[in-house]
């Protein structure tokens, strides 16, 4: 995979605070999920890729040039940023026509290109005669990703694309950065709804306080977490005595019974130490045992496992 | 235009825009606030009522020392300070500066389209301050050419210190005010060569070339073409350290900017 952006031991500061520390990762082809808590440095790093901001150390490439006042690499972005400020006083396809000039399309392609992309970005023909100042936030958010799709970028960073729009509006977005990722195009998206990440996202960077604490394909991610800790449901005829022995044992760090249905979930704190000694467990226990599950995490889970 | 041309990539398309497409981009960008367009063509015009009839020295200080030397610069720096600043203020500056325009030219074009917009709306404004000078009778021999020349460069120039303190600040009326105090009121009536740094100095040399304005005000006249080239020059001077500035700098949040 040849990657769109590659970031090496970037680090970011605002005065004394940290914005981000030592993170490099790269960003091929396909989507790839941004995904961290507030204050996180997702916003910080979307600033520094689209070459609003520069970094403080280290190195960023967009396309194997550096993107600050870059016209040659700014050229192949599309940028929807998370802020609904628009030109109130502007109409859509205007200030959408307005952008394809300045990214150097001819007038009447940036013209024809604007109703295109209002089209498609699913915005009401009869909105398109009225002032921006006058649009809910999710007709904004349309708005915002026509406008960053209006030049056919190559690579395409998304901040919260979803804010504001109903589940309709966010399958219409989903569907059209799916046809996107296969018309070969790179997109980033940072986003806090993370199950609409997980069915987008090949892959995910995960930041938390200015660090990628993981990043890859979420089997990758999961694997990653796996090796930090399992959580497990275990079925049997006496959960509150396993309980014990495994609290006794101090293989845990957390569990949960289910009285109703005999459930005992547990979170391991040292799986390492827990597996092998599985079957002693159960035989100092004297449980019977009737199913085990491993508990699949969804990225939420995986997400708040990492920040945590 | 063909299929192909609409489905052209971004890589395909020019580097950056040329000068006409960024032009037109900029003039559909650049508004101006319309509470200021209705003073520009209102205010100055209605105040002419309370001038006596056939005072031609009344006519003369409220258009030169009241128009010129202080309402004009303060326009200026109404509408120039926000240029950027207010893209800035409202968060959509980073849909102009992600894309493929260099940041010295973003600067050089929106201030080009405004400076066109505010030299047509000064043009109409002083036309018809004129025509009621005329009307009622206090019309000055000889002012007509000085008056829009003097106009025309002292935009070009207040208008590039006003987009540089726009740049500099968000407080950039108080600097506008601290640089009119300091410089165009005091440092302009001092008799040495550090006068030269007022634009109003430079302005008077035009003016004096009517000579009512002479006989009432006092002012010498100096060269146009000298006195022109230092009001440019000055202006250049504040636009190109405008365009160096916001490529330097970093411009983002809002919230940055409050910094």
């Amino acid at each position: 995979m040849s990657a769109v952006v590659e970031v090496k031991e970037m680090s970011r500061w605002y005065g004394l605070v940290m914005g981000l520390n030592n993170v490099s990762f790269a960003i091929g082809s396909g989507l790839t999920g941004l995904v961290g808590p507030n204050g996180a440095g997702k916003s910080t790093l979307i600033s520094i890729i689209t070459g609003q901001l520069k970094p403080s150390s280290g190195s960023v490439s967009l396309f194997g040039e550096a993107p600050f006042n870059n016209p040659k690499v700014l050229q192949r972005i599309g940028f929807c940023p998370e802020r609904e400020s628009l030109p109130v006083e502007m109409r859509p396809a205007d200030w959408l026509t307005g952008l394809g000039l300045l990214s150097g399309m001819s007038a009447a392609s940036a013209r024809m290109r604007a109703d295109e992309m209002l089209e498609r970005v699913g915005l009401a023909r009869e909105h398109w005669q009225k002032k921006m100042g006058e649009y809910s936030k999710g007709m904004r958010q349309r708005v915002k990703l026509g406008q960053t799709l209006i030049h056919n970028p190559d690579f395409v960073v998304l901040d919260e694309p979803m804010n504001g729009l109903d589940p309709m509006g966010r399958q219409d977005v989903a569907k059209i950065l799916k046809s996107l990722a296969a018309e070969g195009v790179s997109i980033l998206i940072s986003s806090h709804i993370l199950a609409e990440l997980e069915t987008l996202c090949e892959t995910n960077i995960i930041l938390n306080w200015g660090r990628v604490i993981a990043s890859g394909s979420q089997q990758e991610i999961r694997a990653d977490v796996r090796n930090w800790s399992e959580e497990l449901a275990i079925i049997c005829d006496d959960p509150q005595r396993l309980a014990k022995v495994l609290f006794d044992a101090e293989v845990l760090a957390g569990y949960d019974i289910n009285q109703q249905t005999d459930t005992l979930k547990i979170r391991l704190s040292e799986p390492e130490k827990f597996y092998p000694a599985w079957t002693g467990f159960l035989l100092q226990s004297g449980v019977t045992v009737y199913e085990v599950r491993g508990q699949s995490r969804s990225l939420k889970q995986i997400f708040e496992k990492v920040t945590s | 235009m063909s299929a192909t041309e609409q489905n052209v990539r971004a890589s395909d398309l020019e580097m950056s825009p040329s000068f006409i497409k960024g032009w037109l981009a900029m003039w559909m960008f650049t508004r101006m606030n319309r509470w200021t367009v209705l003073g520009f063509l209102l205010l100055i015009p209605l105040m002419t009522i309370t001038i006596d009839v056939g005072s031609q020295s009344q006519f003369i200080h409220l258009v030169l020392e009241f128009y010129q030397r202080f309402l004009l610069p303060i326009y200026c720096l109404t509408i120039f300070g926000p240029l950027i600043r207010d893209e800035v203020q409202s968060d959509t500056i980073g849909f102009l500066i992600t894309r493929p325009i260099s940041r010295a030219k973003l600067v050089l074009l929106k201030y080009l389209v405004m400076l066109v917009k505010v030299q047509i709306l000064a043009f109409a404004a002083a036309t018809i301050l004129l025509l009621v000078g005329v009307i009622r009778g206090v019309m000055v021999e000889g002012l007509i050419v000085p008056f829009f020349i003097s106009q025309a460069v002292a935009i070009f120039a207040y208008g590039g210190i006003a987009t540089l303190f726009g740049l500099f600040s968000k407080k950039y009326m108080v600097l506008g005010m601290i640089y009119g105090g300091v410089v165009e009121f005091s440092l302009g009536r001092i008799p040495t060569n550090v006068q030269l740094l007022s634009m109003f100095h430079h302005m008077k040399g035009i003016l004096a070339h009517s000579e009512p304005v002479r006989d009432v005000l006092h002012w010498e006249a100096a060269g146009f073409g000298i006195s022109a080239a230092y009001t440019l020059g000055a202006g250049a001077i504040a636009l190109v350290l405008s365009m160096l500035l916001f490529t330097v700098r970093e411009y983002h949040h809002a919230d940055d900017m409050q910094k």
